[in-house]
């Protein structure tokens, strides 16, 4: 994660509100509060004052302490409202 | 993240994550099977996750326990298991190293009692560890015996094995003189097993002659040295005289017997009774069949 965090804090990216998608592999999320939804080719996720609605395959929340949400499986669109 | 439990609930994602996230918990792997929820949290947190989802209808289960746990509650199942491997690979590796039996195998196994008292000095003891036996040591005491020509020192298994050869053994050498006789006369019979015949039966002798020689001849007529195996019978003549006050059938049996004395293979006996000072001379003339062996025994 750290290495992530520098990686975007170098490219001038809004580290609060910030979320990296690896294809094949996964994404990243901050500053999450809330997973309003989940299933395995759906996530809906409370960013601040957006929502994310993460599609894909086979995903599952790898990880998810203190707003950090990383998820793993095969992502294959984000959308932001 | 070794150290997480996966737990199995019966719960939205939502819901669950939501209760999680409140209790600043970190949940680690949340997958949905069917209407059942899984998720890992770490091991320190699992009282806290069966408080969050306490209520019956999430039916709340451990999936699958740390390694840690698992492995805390595998030896705590298996202690006797354990104890009993434990006391196994201690009683292999230290038999290696222990004595059950001293054997002392060979010709010198009579000396057994001297030898195990040599090997008990030398730190051998049946059912002890012998890791200070000294075996250079054993043997030379063991060879220092009188009559032992030969010992060997040898673990198998638990058994310390200790070939004693005497000298006895060893006595009994080839002997690579010819066969010759001491007596004069005539061949009886002759069997060459090793080596040359060199007189046939019905062949005169003397005293010295050699009957069967240390040599063998190949098909060139060359003699090659061996050793001679086989024996021999010379019949030989002889005479003895007796004196007796007269001539009886008592003292003719006396004198006959007498000559049988000289050897118990008498072939033709006879004998001659001549007058003298005081009484009378028995002549007894006899054949008789000596045996001579090389190499025999």
């Amino acid at each position: 994660m750290n290495l992530i965090q520098q990686i975007l804090r170098e490219a001038g990216a809004d580290l609060d509100r910030s979320f990296t998608i690896v294809p094949a592999f996964g994404g990243y999320f901050k500053s999450v509060k809330r997973v309003e939804d989940y299933s395995p080719q759906r996530i809906v996720l409370t960013v601040a004052k957006m929502r994310l609605t993460v599609t894909g395959e086979k995903l599952i929340i790898d990880k998810y302490f203190q707003q950090d949400l990383l998820v793993r499986g095969s992502i294959t669109g984000v959308t932001v409202e | 993240m070794n150290n997480v439990v996966i737990f199995e609930v019966t719960a939205t994602p939502e819901a669950a994550l939501k209760k999680l996230a409140k209790a600043d918990i970190a949940v680690y792997r949340l997958k949905k099977r069917a209407s059942r929820l899984s998720f890992g949290v770490n091991s320190q947190y699992i009282e806290k996750v069966f408080a969050i989802f306490a209520h019956p209808c999430y039916n709340t289960v451990i999936r699958r326990k740390s390694p840690q746990m698992r492995l805390k509650s595998f030896l705590s199942t298996r202690f006797c298991l354990i104890i009993g491997a434990a006391l196994f690979t201690v009683a292999a590796i230290s038999s290696g190293n222990m004595v059950m039996r001293i054997k002392v195998v060979g010709s010198g196994s009579y000396l057994k009692e001297r030898i195990v008292a040599v090997a008990n000095e030398c730190g051998a003891r049946e059912w002890s560890f012998c890791r200070g036996l000294d075996a250079p040591m054993l043997q030379s005491r063991v060879m220092a015996l009188p009559s032992v020509s030969f010992c060997s020192v040898q673990r198998e298994g638990a058994y310390l094995i200790i070939d004693v050869r005497t000298e006895e053994e060893h006595s009994a050498k080839l002997d690579y003189k010819p066969l010759q006789t001491d007596v004069g006369g005539e061949v009886y019979r002759i069997v060459a097993i090793c080596g040359t015949a060199e007189r046939a039966a019905g062949d005169k002798v003397s005293a010295g002659d050699v009957l069967i020689g240390a040599y063998e001849l190949n098909a060139d007529g060359e003699a090659t040295e061996c050793a001679a195996v086989g024996f021999a019978e010379i019949s030989a003549h002889a005479s003895i005289s007796l004196f007796y006050s007269e001539e009886n059938e008592e003292n003719t049996q006396a004198a006959l017997k007498a000559a049988a004395l000289y050897s118990d293979r008498i072939t033709e006996q006879s004998y001659k009774v001549n007058p003298c000072d005081g009484g009378v001379q028995y002549e007894v003339t006899f054949t008789y069949i000596k045996t001579f062996t090389v190499n025999m025994e």
